[in-house]
């Protein structure tokens, strides 16, 4: 088994699993990898993986994004790691692509998240999460989805979360920063703003807490 | 036909025959008595018999010397039974050829769960058995080193068992532990470390450096390095030269330090840490770390080029994998691996708590603490080196006197003193003289 | 009517009839005075020396007796007044001067009646006689001073009474006929009540179990909801069970009493009181799991290159501890592309099982009914419910199937892949290595036959699998004409189970240590034979590399990262019993009763935390109540602290602590 960064920089990995399109956000990985290397001297790898959820090789990326459309049907496998990732202290992202928390990924993977966690908890908007680099005093940023009332046509003001103690083990978010993220790598020099500065929070959060 | 003057005559010598061997005996006997008062009498006992003998020297006997033949170190009670008795001016001597040494200690760990380090030491190869007042806690063949174990926090006071000696020793004190400092980039193992000691119950302050534009700070860190604050310094990689000459004075003052491998080459360490150079780095191996071995799977820094006085902990094959060394009153110890995070996160199902122990373990070999003073119990944590304290070196063959009748009169010599007596009045009154 | 008149006889038993009266009034006053005596004299006898109960109870009775025996000697000295002719005389004794003039015409009045001759018979002058003296008068002098003697008596004994105040003689009374005083009562205390308790157990309908009955239980195991009746020895009064904040008093069974409580979700500890007296019992309830469903057809995720047509079938097998209720498929149709996706649910209908404990699901689906088109997904899932109205129902559910059709526009090449027990082979080697890490490490405290037994144990399961992986390897390479030919799937399989032989053989001679590393290689080659397609990727993901000299630090804005807090440690369960567990044992010393109810209370925590823990105090707790000493608490230590790190040293040590 391949350990990606034998020099120990961070790998941004996305999360492979069985039912449903995993692979929907591609661009997303670069993107963030870029913003995290603007603005801080983390080591990274200049690309991201993708790692099968129910393999072993799954702990050795102490940070996760899972992302998709279709319904999330964990195997025995995949929801053993899964615990055991979180519980270890590994840092999951759960975005669902659709922004629709009527929408079948919603519906699905929070119930095999409550299925393994318990209920998520509402992550208060003045976590340390929304300050651990740039500050985001409402809580998390808004997407432009969200904005244009795509999916379920709401805005949500709140991200949820499984605890470990006070530590993030999985933050689930509804809204669709996966799609918010996924853009072409050249377009990001005619954005007037930097809108993946929330990812840089997510990884700096991971890899410090 | 026997002569008129013989059958009297015969008699009379007779008679005298039997006057004299009754005076012989008592004159024997009273020779003896009178030499062995010179010389004073010797009471044996085996091991099995000492507690009843004791009793008896103590009440009834009251010996001027006992020799007793020890089979093990005796109990407490015992051995300060005779020492109370060689107190009252019995002569004591004592052997024992197949004593075995056996000693334990109880030392505090520095750790926030609490626990205790036990050492055991017996002969090599002897059977240790360590128990408390509930029970055994469970035993181990000794080494050339003896035997050691980890012991919780419930755990206070401990009896090494090899044999029929045991050895008992209690926690005397507890100590008092201070802050760690964790120095180090934003990356995996910074934060594994962090989070593990965290869990463990340590309290941390933390300089995480992530950007020029901010660094994620824990408590009040780096503002004051000294060990009224910190017990530890751990330096994750080379982002702790930015304080580097403190750390080195706040190891000298007594403070313990811990580096990474990735830390190793900052130039302030350089006058402290055990290893010179870092060897050729071993690639981590990709697989899974399991419970027995976990860092045989882990990317390691060899050390080498170790100091004089530098103590090797670990090795890993051929490679030296920890290694330590004091600096003035501080101590300092070597990682050589780089990613211990690795072994939390994909190990085995107790990898997270091993994790934890272990770096708990290696914050308490260099930990400053203070001490606090427990309660005194009563234990017996050598009991040969008690014994000899006690009761002096042993006694060796040929010293005791040949003691004789021990100052009793054999009930033989007596009936045999009390016939010829009889006899000889006999034969007179017969004979008809008074 | 005057003396004169009467005749002798007459006038004599009108005197009797005085006698009478007053014999019988003497009777009851000699009676009471006897039976009052004997009261009085234990009373003062028992505030000197108090009574056994055995003589109290004997009290009443005796007085009675000694009542009737005075009585009776009243009476039997009177028994002269059924004779006329005795009265007559004992009256000519009381009064000389009649010199028997009375007696004599009492004789011939008798007489005379007898003959019917009336009284004429009678001479003058001894009527005269006989009538010259009042007989009353005589028999009064006779009887006033006995009479006043046995009042007197009897105002003597009523008066020590008084004196003697209604404690003592209540204390002196006999249980039953008298109600004793609490003084009394505490004389003979009743025995404990908590004793040889019984508890019968009555699991709930659903689960289909007969009752039992636990004798001296020192905990309850069972289902939730099970109701469990607790009966003890004697009266019920005073009897009463509290768990939490409930409190439960007995009632009356017959001679017994007895307490019914309905078995709790969480465990807990009832604790039983009589009087001074109590007991504790840990109600322990038995978890009723949701029913496994495995999802046997179809085996594993499949994509179709083309849209299929036909039936597939369905398959899934179900197993339940208590009893399964229903089962049902679900079936998710997601089609769409892009970003937009609809997704249907379906559900097929439910079987009943009749509370069966294992059964099998099964299903055809028409796919032509189904609308599939390139792109479509379709998700089956297997569900069972299991009987348990109590807290349930339990919801078992199997792994999703996902069967894909895929798009011309997908560019990754899908292979679909036979149906191979691979996932399984694979967690089963990887739970084998996981168990062989343990017994390497635990190897410092186990017996030597011990060690070598599980890891036998270990080399038959590596063996088992050795099995399975040449019986895929036989799949695999058989052609369906007799011969065989090597897949590179069936070649890695063998080169696993060449490796499993050799680890084996490792694990058979105690050598797990040096079977280790083999063990890890074989996982290796499963985990790499696993379908490559199972994880269906759409569409080439683009490399993604990132010029990080070029965007190192180039971002603009401020970052405020603020301070902050350390976390909390890990909540130590294991070391939080282990203190409580020395508070207990410091307990056996000093008060056995509050040291065993401390252990309940600790097994209940154990129970949802430490199940070893838990059984080895069950253990302990048992031979507390059975007279053990605090050794009994060892095993369950042991348990809590197995982590005890007893080895060889390994070097001359370089402890921590300053110096």
């Amino acid at each position: 088994m391949r350990i990606v960064s034998p020099t120990g920089k961070f790998v941004f990995a996305t999360v492979e699993y069985a039912s449903g399109d995993w692979e929907s956000a591609p661009a997303l990985p670069g993107n963030l990898i870029d913003s995290l290397v603007r603005y801080t001297t983390i080591e990274a790898e200049p690309a991201g993986v993708s790692v099968r959820l129910d393999s072993a090789e799954v702990f050795n990326y102490p940070f996760l994004w899972l992302t998709g459309h279709l319904p999330v049907r964990f195997s025995d496998a995949e929801r053993q790691n899964l615990k055991r990732y979180v519980e270890r202290g590994g840092f999951i992202m759960v975005d669902d692509h659709n922004h629709d928390i009527t929408g079948i990924f919603h519906q699905t993977a929070t119930a095999e998240i409550e299925r393994l966690f318990g209920k998520m908890k509402r992550l208060p908007n003045d976590h340390e999460i929304y300050r651990c680099f740039f500050e985001f005093k409402g809580g998390p940023p808004h997407t432009q989805h969200e904005l244009n009332g795509w999916g379920d046509d709401l805005l949500h003001p709140y991200l949820d979360a499984v605890l470990v103690g006070d530590r993030i083990g999985l933050l689930y978010s509804s809204k669709d920063y996966s799609s918010e993220w996924n853009f072409h790598p050249e377009t990001k020099q005619h954005m007037q703003q930097d809108i993946t500065k929330f990812g840089v929070n997510l990884i700096v959060y991971a890899l410090t807490r | 036909m026997p002569s008129p003057g013989s059958g009297p005559r015969a008699r009379v010598a007779l008679e005298w025959a039997l006057r004299l061997t009754a005076f012989a005996l008592l004159g024997w006997y009273l020779v003896d008595a009178l030499r062995e008062g010179g010389q004073e009498r010797v009471e044996r006992a085996e091991h099995g018999a000492l507690a009843a003998e004791l009793r008896r020297w103590s009440t009834s006997s009251a010996p001027e010397r006992v020799a007793v033949t020890l089979a093990h170190s005796p109990e407490g009670r015992e051995r300060d039974w005779l020492g109370a008795l060689a107190g009252a001016g019995t002569e004591v001597g004592w052997s024992g050829p197949e004593l075995l040494p056996t000693a334990v200690m109880v030392e505090p760990r520095a750790d926030p769960m609490g626990g205790v380090d036990v050492s055991a030491s017996a002969p090599r190869g002897a059977t240790v058995t360590l128990r408390d007042s509930l029970g055994e806690l469970g035993s181990a063949p000794a080494s050339e080193w003896g035997v050691g174990a980890v012991l919780p926090a419930s755990v206070r006071s401990v009896n090494a068992a090899v044999g029929a000696v045991t050895a008992g020793a209690a926690l005397e004190d507890s100590l008092s532990l201070r802050r760690l400092m964790v120095v180090g980039a934003a990356g995996w193992e910074t934060k594994f470390v962090i989070a593990a000691l965290e869990e463990r119950g340590w309290d941390v302050d933390a300089h995480v450096v992530v950007s020029p534009k901010g660094d994620v700070k824990q408590g009040d860190v780096g503002d004051r390095l000294d060990t009224a604050r910190y017990s530890v310094v751990l330096a994750v990689d080379s982002t702790a030269a930015r304080y580097g000459e403190s750390i080195a004075r706040f190891v000298r003052q007594g403070g313990g330090l811990v580096l990474w491998p990735s830390a190793a080459g900052v130039r302030a360490f350089a006058g402290v840490a055990p290893a010179a150079t870092l060897g050729e780095r071993i690639e981590d191996t990709g697989r899974v770390p399991s419970d027995s071995a976990p860092r045989e799977v882990l990317e390691l820094h060899p050390l080498t080029r170790l100091s004089d006085d530098a103590e090797v902990l670990e090795r890993r094959g051929s490679a030296v994998a920890i290694a330590a060394r004091r600096v003035g009153i501080g101590r300092v110890l070597q990682l050589g691996y780089a990613n211990s995070w690795r072994w939390r996160m994909a190990g085995g199902t107790d990898a997270p708590e091993l994790h934890r122990q272990w770096l708990t373990d290696v914050v308490g070999r260099v930990a400053y603490t203070g001490r606090l003073q427990l309660p005194p119990r009563p234990t017996t944590s050598a009991p040969l080196v008690a014994l000899f304290d006690r009761l002096g070196m042993p006694a060796t063959d040929g010293q005791d006197p040949d003691e004789g009748w021990g100052g009793e009169v054999p009930g033989w010599l007596f009936f045999v003193i009390g016939a010829c007596l009889i006899a000889e009045w006999a034969s007179r009154r017969v004979r008809g003289v008074r | 009517m005057n003396d004169s008149v009467m005749s002798p006889v007459a006038r004599v038993r009108r005197t009797r009839r005085r006698l009478a009266a007053v014999v019988l009034t003497t009777a009851v006053l000699r009676a009471l005075t006897f039976g009052v005596a004997v009261v009085v004299l234990a009373a003062i006898v028992d505030r000197l020396v108090p009574l056994a109960p055995q003589l109290r109870v004997a009290i009443i009775p005796l007085a009675a007796l000694a009542a009737l025996v005075g009585a009776a000697i009243v009476l039997w000295r009177g028994r002269a007044l059924a004779s006329l002719q005795r009265i007559a005389l004992w009256l000519e004794e009381q009064e000389p001067s009649l010199r028997f003039a009375l007696v004599t015409a009492v004789d011939l009045e008798l007489a005379s009646a007898r003959e019917s001759r009336g009284t004429d018979a009678i001479p003058d002058e001894l009527r005269a006689a006989a009538s010259a003296v009042a007989l009353d008068e005589v028999a009064g002098r006779a009887w006033r001073r006995p009479f006043v003697r046995t009042l007197l008596g009897a105002a003597v004994a009523v008066a020590l009474v008084i004196a003697l105040g209604q404690a003592a003689l209540l204390r002196t009374a006999a249980a039953g006929v008298i109600r004793m005083s609490p003084d009394a009562a505490s004389e003979a205390p009743m025995p404990n009540r908590l004793e040889k308790l019984e508890a019968r157990v009555e699991p709930p309908a659903y689960a289909r179990l007969r009752a039992q009955t636990l004798k001296d239980p020192s905990s309850v195991a069972a289902l939730p909801g099970s109701r469990v009746t607790f009966a003890g020895r004697g009266p019920a009064e005073g009897v009463s069970a509290t768990a939490k904040a409930t409190s439960h008093t007995a009632t009356r069974d017959g001679s017994s009493w007895t307490i019914r409580v309905a078995m709790p979700v969480e465990p807990e500890v009832l604790t039983f009181r009589d009087r001074e007296y109590s007991r504790p019992i840990v109600l322990e309830p038995l978890p009723d799991s949701a029913p496994r469903v495995r999802l046997a057809l179809p085996a594993r995720d499949t994509t179709w290159q083309q849209v299929p047509r036909g039936r597939l079938t369905i398959e899934a097998r179900i197993e339940d501890d208590y009893g399964i209720d229903r089962a049902f498929f679900e079936f998710m149709l997601t089609a769409g592309g892009g970003e937009n996706f609809a997704t249907r649910t379906v559900y097929s209908a439910p079987v009943r099982f009749g509370y069966a404990r294992e059964g099998v699901l099964r299903a055809t689906l028409g796919l032509d009914t189904l609308g599939l088109s390139p792109g479509t997904v379709l998700h089956i899932t297997a569900i069972a419910l299991d009987a348990n109205d109590v807290t349930g129902p339990g919801r078992g559910k199997s792994e999703t199937r996902t069967l894909r059709i895929a798009e011309p526009k997908d560019s990754t090449a899908i292979a679909p892949v036979p149906s191979l027990p691979i996932d399984s082979m694979w967690m089963s080697q990887r739970l084998l290595n996981l168990r062989t890490d343990t017994l390497i490490r635990d190897k410092p405290q186990l017996e030597r036959t011990a060690f070598t037994n599980r890891s036998s144990g270990y080399a038959n399961q590596q063996e088992v699998l050795r099995q399975r992986a040449l019986a895929v390897v036989a799949v695999l390479e058989a052609d369906g004409v007799g011969g065989a030919f090597q897949t590179e799937t069936s070649a890695k399989l063998r080169r696993a189970a060449d490796l499993m032989w050799t680890a084996r053989m490792f694990l058979g001679v105690a050598r797990p240590d040096t079977a280790r590393p083999v063990m890890e290689e074989i996982l290796a080659i499963l985990d790499e034979i696993r379908l490559a397609n199972r994880y269906y990727q759409r569409g080439i993901v683009p490399a993604g590399l990132v010029n990080i000299e070029a965007a190192r630090l180039k971002g603009e804005g401020s970052a405020l990262v603020g301070p902050r807090r350390g976390r909390e440690p890990l909540p130590t369960e294991s070391a939080e019993l282990a203190r409580r567990l020395d508070r207990a044992a410091a307990l056996v010393r000093t008060s056995r009763v509050a040291a065993i109810d401390s252990l309940a209370h600790l097994r209940v925590t154990a129970l949802r935390t430490a199940p070893a823990v838990a059984s080895a105090l069950e253990r302990a707790i048992d031979s507390l109540r059975a007279g053990g000493g605090v050794e009994a608490l060892g095993p369950a230590r042991r348990a809590l602290v197995s982590r005890a790190r007893v080895e060889p040293r390994q070097s001359s040590g370089w402890g921590g602590g300053s110096p």
